[in-house]
């Protein structure tokens, strides 16, 4: 019998890509560290630059095992701007991605089902920056939780024993109300990239079972692309046409 | 004209359906046509020429429009009088 781990597709589901070089040496170091794919993802102001870089990054014959999916961050100062962009970029991009950290865009990204995965909402923050009301509306909303390791891997003494504080207080919050978790990279430089083995692992370290964190880079990502990609066929919330029909 | 665009503000007596999920399982997998609906239910008249009432906000339907396309309504979006869905708001996906 085929081990379970060998079957499952690992995902990176935040590379930080700046321009074609820099995203293409990403790419395939992730590829060499055993993950089947990743999100590209892009600032808002420099998306268009995304289209080209992943057509000829996709033709690219080191990549063609390796799913790429096109990922936008969207940094908004208050919800009204969020929502605008969230509008502009639904149907251009296959996940968006909110960054967190304001409270008030933090609970906007929750209560939207058009919003993918809210990023970090930790951040510049002494709390987690969700509670058990920002949760709920999350799991509601099938709103992903992003707990990106770089934040771990790039931050030292008081700040990072706190990052993982506030990882922990996300983990309590996410095992009571189920919203989505993943376990990311955010690499914008090979260096900041480390194995699935690697990543969940550390993620023992803020007391996430394995299961846990196998399901944070393997089921999540996937299932989160599938809605993506069956986004179209959504009409209305909980209206949807059928393929085979 | 009903098209998976309007099907959730339409009427719906005459369409077919199928109970596709139910959170009571004896009614999953039930097909038939639609004959009466209030606001909390759904009145379905079987294959066999039965009728049963079906409380929508438990289940999820596959409704057939008149041009053959399939739609799936969770039950939950069309709890509200039928003569009153036209205004109810449903949010973009």
């Amino acid at each position: 019998m085929i081990p379970q781990r060998i079957l499952m597709k690992f995902f990176d589901f935040h590379i930080q890509g700046r321009d074609h070089d820099s995203s293409l040496r990403l790419l395939l170091e992730a590829s060499r560290l055993g993950y089947q794919g990743g999100v590209l993802v892009y600032p808002s102001e420099r998306y268009p630059d995304l289209k080209s870089d992943l057509e000829s990054l996709r033709e690219n014959p080191e990549l063609q095992d390796f799913e790429i999916a096109r990922g936008v961050m969207i940094n908004a100062s208050d919800p009204r701007d969020m929502r605008r962009s969230v509008n502009k970029f639904r149907k251009k991009a296959d996940v968006i991605y909110v960054s967190g950290g304001n409270l008030k865009v933090n609970r906007a990204a929750c209560e939207s089902r058009r919003v993918d995965v809210l990023s970090a909402p930790y951040t510049s923050r002494r709390d987690p920056g969700i509670n058990h009301v920002l949760a709920r509306e999350a799991a509601r909303n099938n709103v992903a939780v992003e707990l990106p390791l770089a934040d771990v891997i790039g931050s030292w003494l008081k700040v990072r024993a706190r990052v993982l504080e506030q990882f922990r207080e996300i983990l309590k919050l996410h095992r009571k109300f189920g919203f989505p978790l993943l376990l990311t990279s955010r690499a914008s430089s090979i260096y900041d990239l480390r194995t699935p083995g690697d990543i969940m692992n550390l993620a023992e370290c803020f007391g996430m079972e394995s299961s846990e964190a196998e399901e944070s880079l393997t089921s999540t990502p996937a299932s989160i692309l599938e809605d993506s990609g069956n986004r179209h066929l959504l009409i209305a919330e909980g209206v949807r046409l059928l393929p085979e029909s | 004209m009903i098209t998976p665009r309007n099907i959730f503000r339409h009427e719906l007596i005459g369409l077919s359906v199928r109970i596709a999920r139910s959170v009571h399982r004896d009614i999953q997998g039930i097909s038939g046509r639609v004959v009466d609906e209030t606001r909390n239910t759904l009145r379905i008249e079987m294959d066999d020429g039965r009728e049963i009432t079906v409380p929508k906000g438990i289940a999820v339907f596959h409704f057939r429009t008149p041009q053959g396309e399939l739609v799936e309504i969770d039950g939950r979006a069309l709890v509200a009088r039928p003569e009153e869905r036209i205004k109810k708001k449903f949010r973009k996906p």
